[in-house]
């Protein structure tokens, strides 16, 4: 069972389609999660986190304006 | 980069539609591009090499899911890139969310360093003074 400690306001993601959203209580709160091992748990900023890292990966215009000596071989 | 194809089973964060990928070397470089089979994108540009640029980088974690996700059953199996984002000037790694590709299957899953405070934007330069 995966554990997560959450905080009021802060989130689960579960999978791409499924958002937990701690809404009462109070300080630190422990979520025990058990789910099949194909589906991904995440921290809601974890995952806002990689999914707008990302959207701005894939938005880079085209590699010809790639400074120069990155990912170039040491010499 | 030996493989041509890869497949994210479970797509990735932003994009869980988006599975199939064509890895195309970009030569002279250690980077390679994914481009989205299929689609009009997302494409993304990866450093095959992580260890080149980040030399002081542990081992990354997969978890227990990825590891299933990937069909990983040894680590020497196991390649490891970052997704790099290209800006006029700058470049950066995400060392958050490497992509670990299993070479046997050609499966690949962005795994999360949960537990890690990594960046998701590392500078990605290579320093070199002048007259070298």
């Amino acid at each position: 069972m995966l554990v997560l400690s959450r905080r009021p306001g802060e989130t689960i993601r579960i999978g791409d389609d499924i958002v937990i959203t701690i809404v009462g209580g109070r300080g630190s709160i422990k979520l025990g999660i058990e789910a099949p091992l194909s589906v991904r748990v995440f921290r809601g900023e974890v995952y806002d986190a990689l999914a707008k890292a990302n959207s701005a990966a894939a938005e880079q215009p085209d590699l010809s304006v790639v400074p120069d000596g990155v990912g170039a071989h040491e010499p | 980069v030996k493989l041509s194809r890869i497949c994210f089973p479970v797509g990735l964060p932003g994009f869980p539609g988006r599975r199939e990928f064509a890895v195309k070397e970009l030569k002279g470089t250690l980077l390679a591009e994914l481009k989205s089979i299929g689609s009009d994108g997302p494409n993304f540009v990866i450093l095959t090499d992580p260890a080149a640029f980040f030399p002081s980088l542990q081992t990354f974690r997969l978890d227990d899911t990825a590891q299933e996700i990937i069909q990983a059953s040894s680590a020497d199996e196991l390649l490891t890139w970052l997704i790099v984002t290209v800006r006029p000037g700058k470049a950066t790694a995400n060392l958050l969310g490497p992509v670990v590709v299993n070479k046997m299957n050609g499966l690949a899953v962005q795994a999360v360093q949960k537990d890690l405070e990594l960046p998701v934007a590392a500078p990605l330069m290579v320093q070199r003074d002048d007259g070298c």
